[in-house]
């Protein structure tokens, strides 16, 4: 390798390389300059040397770089420890040796600057704001930046942009802002954004970021960690433009030049091609290949145009994404359309409560899903929750209209088959349904948040089958109209219960969904939301008295099946313990495994026991079983 | 009027803010309460710091009245000694953590000496039925009939050989009663091996191995269960052991390096490691681990002397005599470590834990009531 004969050291600071160079072992004759003397006359260091070794700030490199071009010195940096974007882009070593051993090769190459406003950068340009994506401040520390952009992340907003390419193509939009580089690498989200960029091909690469929600940028954040040059598919929020030449005509949008100069729009940036000589390390030359004849480049699909950003230049980016009714228009008319009352929804409404009902005396469980698919009652459940996010009255009043009317079809049609069917008493599949508990709100709430996004999304909407499955809302009523049928009223609270939990637990699911989603930035019915979350409360508290009661038999059967009782000398064994509850009244079945036989006496004790550990009168139903 | 309103609302939002606890205004007279111990008991110094802690956190009584600790070691003649105790100015009970062996020979005494005794050790049967005695822990028999059981309705064991030591009282009655009950469930006693034999060349260990045993029920005290259970080590005999209440802690006590030896081996116990400890107790053990302890069979048997005791005390309000004990030999309820207990005739009712030991722990595997 051939190494320079003469060359400049220029400093700010004090350096370690300033020794190193002093001795350096490839016979250099290095001139150390500070960089108050060079700037005075720098073409009179010319006589000694046209290459400079620059150790020094952001700013000083700045202006040296504006010297370079002028007077043709060709340059290599010696970066500090510190200098990590310095580093990361041009790859030089952490080894100050190292970094010597590259700046004094013969082996200068051409490469391309930009050009902004009369002044040349060889980093990044960023306009507005662009938070954890790069470092804000080169000068400032890593905590530093990220605070500030975390305090930045929740006060975003959208800039509208105009922006001409080299070829006049317009693009007028709105975004929160753009980074404009030939080749960077410094943070991972940047390395990932300009991974196809280089100082050799006579052009520069627009990465303009344009989120329309936080949880948007949130999720493109995420999203490009996982970008990579094998799948290209840029994230939503994200348009890349490749050209000669970029104006930004607004005003007053704030600018960073290479990390430390700011400035505000109106901005024009060029290429100024194979601008500087630069000594650099070989993997920066493997990955800043020389290309040639480049086309611009315009991908910009995801971007807002002129007539659609008005709206979204707004103060602050809102939480969730708003979507404008054109594009859920076909949502909100299949909505409409299901919230209106019509002959078919009462027919089937009949038609599943009365195969439900008929299930449930069967104890068919396969009776009992096929009504509960067959039930249309998600429909207006749903369509009420759009209804109560976007205030729209008339969606509100129709759904739940259709939600009262089906359940009166529904109490009627199963209250007569009661009356009607010879008593079976009550099944396994009608016991499960009329003792509601938090469960079961817990079921209704995610069921809710499935059938908002089901609903939502075209290509799932046929999951809604295993919505209904999952919140049955037809077995319940039918429940309670047998409930009704037979004068069996804590069957029919019961049931309703359940039935009236899943309502809610729906409604305002998928109400919050919904919005999730950003159908609405705001929940507009705000007095209708206000009286459901209540309802939903007070439905609450009895789910939570069951919930505790079931706990309670839990924990009672749990205790009871380690428990063995010693009466008379008679050692008794619980293999099997269960306790189910009717009218207040605890009936406790368990099954013994005993040597001999027990007497009234020795069960009345045994009974004594058990209340005394259950700490309440109970029933007792015991099954015995003997070991010889 | 506005004025009053808000005094009287801030006075019954601090009143409802105060700890429910009622306030015990010392009265400035000391009750004093016995501990005799035999050096056995008293071998861990730590083994009475639940008493320090009692006497600290639930010494009052609700007259004001405070109750103090008076611990006496039993090193020669524990009849001279509970003599010297029961002299003891203001003293009102005596709590005993002697083996069955000293309160046998105690008994006349206890009843000339008229002062209210609780057992909490001592498991022999004929320790019933004494008039100035209430015993809370298990007595042999109950033991006996649940070790028994659990041998042959649980584990369906057919054959068990027992380990005992004929010079010992509590060994003696503990291993009559379990092999008269494990008789009478169907199970057959195979072997008898008195520890006496151990000392002969350990030949019991060949018994075992020809006999083919794989179940042995133990009522040998701690020295001499060690010397059994190296012997089966060496041996490499792998057998099923049942042993008695206190059995780990009298182990742990004299030979706290050898816990891994006790993995596996089923106790009859009162008590068990994992049991969620009622909320009076759960502040006491808290108090118990702040001072790096942790709460044993003896302490929660300790605890629940106390707890008989003081609750049998607020109920005779001073009188103590007869009141007193009869109120400790008869109490329908009283809060126990574990369990809320109750005396009928001066015999505790209390569930007994089957526990097998892991780590120096007891798990509780069933809970008889």
């Amino acid at each position: 390798m051939e190494y320079l004969k003469t060359a400049l050291f220029i400093y700010d600071e004090s350096s370690e390389y300033a020794a190193l160079l002093e001795e350096n072992e490839f016979g250099t004759v290095c001139q150390q300059i500070t960089i108050d003397d060079f700037l005075k006359a720098p073409q009179t260091y010319k006589a000694h040397a046209d290459h400079l070794l620059i150790t020094c700030k952001s700013e000083n490199i700045h202006l040296l770089l504006q010297l370079a071009v002028k007077y043709d010195f060709s340059i290599a940096f010696l970066p500090s420890t510190k200098q990590k974007t310095l580093i990361h882009t041009y790859g030089y070593s952490s080894s100050y040796k190292e970094n010597i051993e590259i700046a004094l090769r013969d082996n200068l190459k051409n490469v391309d600057l930009i050009y902004c406003n009369d002044e040349y950068y060889h980093l990044k340009v960023r306009l507005g704001d662009t938070p954890l994506i790069d470092n804000m401040n080169e000068d400032s520390s890593f905590v530093s930046n990220f605070i500030r952009g975390v305090q930045l992340f929740f006060q975003l907003k959208l800039y509208a942009y105009d922006i001409t390419t080299a070829n006049e193509r317009e693009i007028k939009t709105a975004a929160s802002g753009l980074i404009i580089a030939n080749h960077v690498r410094e943070s991972k989200i940047v390395n990932a954004l300009f991974f196809d960029s280089s100082m050799r091909d006579g052009q520069m690469s627009m990465i303009i970021v344009s989120p329309f929600s936080i949880l948007k940028y949130f999720y493109f954040l995420i999203s490009i960690l996982r970008f990579s040059s094998e799948n290209k598919k840029l994230p939503d929020a994200i348009s890349f433009v490749k050209s000669e030449k970029f104006t930004i005509s607004n005003e007053n949008i704030p600018v960073m030049l290479d990390g430390f100069k700011e400035t505000k729009t109106p901005i024009s940036c060029e290429i100024k091609k194979e601008a500087l000589r630069f000594n650099a390390p070989e993997n920066f030359w493997d990955n800043n290949e020389k290309r040639g004849n480049e086309k611009e480049t315009i991908k910009i699909a995801n971007l807002p145009d002129e007539k659609e950003r008005g709206k979204y230049l707004q103060s602050h980016l809102p939480l969730f994404e708003v979507a404008s009714t054109e594009r859920f228009k076909e949502l909100f008319q299949i909505l409409r359309e299901d919230a209106k009352l019509n002959t078919q929804f009462i027919m089937l409404m009949f038609l599943s409560t009365v195969i439900a009902a008929i299930g449930l005396f069967a104890n068919s469980a396969a009776v009992v899903i096929g009504a509960m698919v067959l039930a249309p009652l998600m429909t207006p459940i749903v369509a009420f929750s759009m209804g109560l996010l976007r205030g729209e009255d008339e969606m509100m009043k129709n759904a739940l209209v259709k939600i009262v009317l089906g359940v009166i079809v529904a109490l009627s049609a199963s209250s007569l088959m009661a009356i009607l069917l010879p008593q079976v008493g009550l099944t396994g599949e009608l016991k499960a349904r009329i003792n509601p508990t938090l469960l079961d709100l817990g079921v209704a709430v995610f069921a809710g948040m499935a059938a908002a996004y089901s609903k939502s999304h075209q290509s799932i909407r046929e999951s809604l089958a295993g919505v209904a499955i999952a919140v049955a809302l037809v077995p319940p009523l039918a429940t309670a109209g047998i409930g009704l049928g037979q004068s069996e009223f804590y069957v029919f609270f019961g049931g309703f219960l359940l039935f009236f939990t899943n309502l809610v637990g729906i409604a305002l699911a998928a109400t919050i969904t919904f919005q999730f989603l950003g159908f609405s930035n705001a929940v507009k019915s705000k007095k209708s939301l206000i009286a459901v979350s209540l309802v939903l409360v007070i439905v609450s508290y009895p789910l939570y008295l069951s919930y505790t009661q079931i706990v309670d038999k839990y924990r009672l059967n749990t205790a009871l099946v380690h428990n063995r009782f010693l009466i008379d000398d008679k050692y008794i064994i619980i293999s099997t313990a269960d306790v189910i509850s009717k009218d207040d009244v605890d009936m406790v079945r368990i099954t013994i495994i005993v040597r001999g036989s027990l007497d009234r006496r020795e069960l009345e004790m045994l009974k004594n026991k058990i209340q005394k550990i259950y700490n309440k009168k109970v029933y007792l139903n015991v099954k015995t079983e003997y070991v010889l | 009027m506005k004025n009053t309103f808000v005094v009287l609302f801030c006075l019954f939002v601090f009143t409802a803010c105060q700890d429910k606890e009622t306030v015990i205004i010392p009265s400035g007279k000391v009750k004093v309460i016995g501990f005799l111990a035999s050096k056995k008991y008293l071998s861990d110094p730590d083994r009475f710091g639940v008493l320090k802690i009692l006497e600290r956190s639930e010494g009052y009584l609700d007259n004001g009245d405070r109750l103090h600790v008076k611990i006496l070691s039993v090193e020669g003649d524990p009849l001279k000694d509970f003599n010297d105790l029961v002299q003891t100015p203001d003293i009102i009970a005596v709590i005993s953590f002697l083996g069955s062996k000293e309160m046998l020979s105690l008994k006349d005494a206890i009843q000339e000496a008229k002062i209210p005794l609780i057992i909490t050790t001592a498991t022999h049967s004929k320790l019933s039925g004494i008039k100035y005695v209430s015993r809370i822990c298990l007595s042999d028999r109950s033991e006996a009939n649940v070790a028994a059981a659990y041998l042959r309705d649980e584990l369906y064991i057919p054959e068990v050989t027992v380990i005992k030591d004929s010079k010992d009282v509590f060994s003696q009655e503990l291993s009559a009663l379990f092999v008269q009950r494990y008789k009478q469930l169907g199970g057959k006693v195979g072997l008898t091996i008195d520890s006496a034999e151990f000392d002969q060349e350990n030949e019991f260990i060949s018994k075992l191995i020809d006999e083919k045993v794989d179940t042995l029920y133990i009522t040998t005290d701690a020295h001499k269960s060690k010397l059994l259970l190296e012997q089966l080590q060496k041996a490499k005999l792998e057998v099923k052991i049942l042993a008695y209440d206190g059995f780990i802690s009298d182990f742990l006590s004299q030979y706290p390096y050898d816990a891994k030896m006790l993995n596996g081996i089923y106790v009859v116990d009162n008590y068990a490691n994992d049991l969620k400890l009622l909320p009076k107790a759960a502040k006491i053990a808290k108090e118990i681990s702040k001072e790096g302890l942790r709460i044993d069979t003896y302490d929660a048997l300790s605890y629940d002397a106390w707890m008989l005791l003081k609750q049998s005390l607020n109920a005779c309000a001073g009188l103590e005599d007869e009141c007193l004990n009869a109120h400790l030999r008869n109490t329908d309820s009283f809060e126990g470590a574990v369990d809320n207990l109750s005396m009928h005739e001066g015999d505790i009712t209390r569930p007994v834990y089957v526990n097998e030991i892991e780590d120096a722990k007891m798990n509780m595997m069933v809970k008889v009531y």
